[in-house]
């Protein structure tokens, strides 16, 4: 791994989301990157216009990401927060500053591959400056035996006419206990899309999402999508909230939730609120089985009822 | 339980002690449906803001705009290394319906073109006040606690080993006190008293917080 001493088995988990290992590590591929294992900062390497500063903590690492103004790049910032043990907690506090006219996609992941007991927690701070394109992606891996508990927060501020889209993705491996709580403050004419994905695949899976987004600009506009699915036993819960609080502003709350198998439950909570008389916000959701039509479908084609199920959870989860 | 400092520099604290109950009322809580104990305005920053730059003195409409922006830093990275330009100001419309939000749900009330407070929010010195008296109130609690200890477990030992008795003892006991204190008019005596306030943790900022402990 040129040089740098990463374990493997929290990077392997990548290729199930069909990213290539190879750009996380030091010295292979573009972009800047940074590696956390526990709390030992084990690869930082830096590109023009990118600023990667990390200290560690007892427990975890405070971090500084900061894309300077005008900064465009294309190759993703990669940053890799793991833990290759089974119990401990690690506590993370990133601050991610994009400041005016910059476009960066930031690719993270979460990976503990060995989890029985172990806690991640994350107070994490994002702020986006004016005229930004900003996209972040968050993979993560909680290992085989819903052994984590994961509970991030994060407060994130998207500035005037910028872009920002937050995809989150939980749905390899078996998630344990999740529960994580976004804020997004939209400033005049910026646009929110966050895209949640997660699954719950046994009775010790709880996966509850709390994704709000605060409309405080005039004309900010916002979309969350959140897709879930419960399996044998499993639990998840999405609270989607949008509020419109500036003159002209859109928002809307879109949530589908499949469950499987006795004993699993899916819950929606879509919660909209109106302030401004000039907003307008709305919200969608349907929970429980794919339609029978779909089902058949597949089922024509040759694939059993589990089969052309899975093929159907596996389209909603990659769905745009 | 208290957190302890690490992710918030306020907390706000609710409870509704519900004595008389409508058919509406929650069946698990036996609190209003429609009501939470934190009102969902709190969801948002800007309205917590706004309240927390009342604490020290009433404000103009002015006043609060000009108090609600910021300039976020670096947690590690210093000046020197880079200056960073980054900032952000709600606007005047956006303020104007939070303060309109935070007044009909009765947190702030306009006199004379100055919005002020309409729930306490304590320092942590007037906290420390108050926290004498929280012991006293304890120390008398856990000695009553002590006395009646076999006792309880002579006649309630077999509900206790199911739940524990003690968390629920103290629920229906803080219910009973309310009761009684209305009676000695040391409460107001109206039904269903609601109580919000807001408690400082930290007057450090979070990134001085970071710099000061890592």
């Amino acid at each position: 791994m040129s040089g740098v001493e990463y374990p493997k088995e929290i990077l392997e988990s990548l290729e199930d989301y069909n990213i290539d290992i190879r750009d996380f590590i030091p010295g292979h591929g573009k972009g800047a990157k940074l590696l956390l294992d526990f709390n030992k900062i084990s690869g930082v390497e830096q590109v023009d216009g990118v600023i990667l500063k990390g200290r560690e903590i007892e427990n975890g690492i405070v971090a500084d990401i900061v894309i300077k103004e005008g900064t465009k790049i294309e190759e993703p910032v990669h940053l890799c927060f793991g833990v290759n043990k089974e119990t401990g907690v690690q506590e993370i506090f990133p601050r991610i500053i994009a400041e005016d006219n910059t476009e960066v996609i930031i690719q993270a992941h979460c990976s503990f591959p060995k989890a029985n007991g172990l806690i991640h927690k994350m107070f994490g701070h994002f702020y986006i400056g004016k005229n930004c394109n900003f996209t972040y992606r968050e993979t993560h891996y909680h290992g085989e035996n819903s052994g984590a508990l994961v509970a991030p927060v994060a407060y994130m501020y998207v500035g005037e006419n910028s872009i920002f889209e937050n995809n989150f993705n939980l749905t390899r491996g078996t998630p344990g206990k999740v529960k994580i709580m976004i804020d997004i403050y939209a400033m005049k004419n910026s646009v929110i899309k966050s895209n949640i994905r997660a699954f719950g695949k046994c009775k010790k899976d709880s996966v509850r999402i709390r994704d709000s987004v605060f409309l405080e600009g005039e004309n900010a506009r916002s979309v969350i999508k959140m897709k879930a699915a419960a399996r044998d036993g499993g639990e998840v819960l999405m609270y989607g909230i949008t509020e419109g609080n500036a003159p002209n502003c859109n928002g809307h709350v879109e949530c589908n939730e499949i469950v499987l198998g006795k004993g699993s439950i899916c819950r929606a909570r879509p919660f909209i609120r109106a302030i401004d008389p000039t907003s307008s916000v709305s919200h969608e959701a349907s929970l429980g089985r794919f339609p029978q039509k779909w089902l058949d479908e597949l089922k024509a084609k040759g694939l059993t009822e589990e089969e052309a199920t899975q093929v159907l959870i596996e389209a909603m989860l990659q769905e745009e | 339980m208290k957190e302890n400092t690490k992710y918030q520099n306020y907390r706000f604290v609710g409870r509704i002690n519900v004595d008389e109950i409508h058919p509406w009322f929650d069946f698990a809580t036996a609190k209003p449906w429609d009501d939470p104990e934190i009102p969902w305005i709190l969801d948002n920053k800007v309205r917590r803001e706004i309240l927390i730059v009342l604490t020290d003195n009433p404000k103009t409409f002015q006043e609060i705009y000009e108090h609600l922006n910021f300039y976020p830093k670096p947690l590690l990275i210093t000046k020197e290394e880079h200056n960073c330009q980054i900032s952000y100001q709600w606007t005047r419309e956006t303020i104007e319906n939070h303060l309109m939000n935070l007044e009909w749900y009765n947190l702030i009330i306009l006199n004379n073109e100055k919005y002020e407070l309409n729930i306490p929010i304590f320092s942590t010195e007037e906290l420390e006040k108050l926290e004498s008296y929280i012991i006293k109130f304890t120390e008398n609690w856990i000695k009553i606690i002590k006395d009646l200890k076999n006792e309880i477990q002579e006649k309630l030992g077999e509900i206790n080993s199911k739940t524990p008795l003690y968390g629920i003892l103290i629920e229906e006991a803080v219910e009973k006190l309310y009761e009684i204190l209305k009676k000695e008019n040391l409460l107001p005596n109206k039904t269903n008293i609601k109580a919000l306030w807001a408690e400082q943790l930290r007057k450090i900022k979070f990134e001085e917080w970071v710099a000061k402990n890592f």
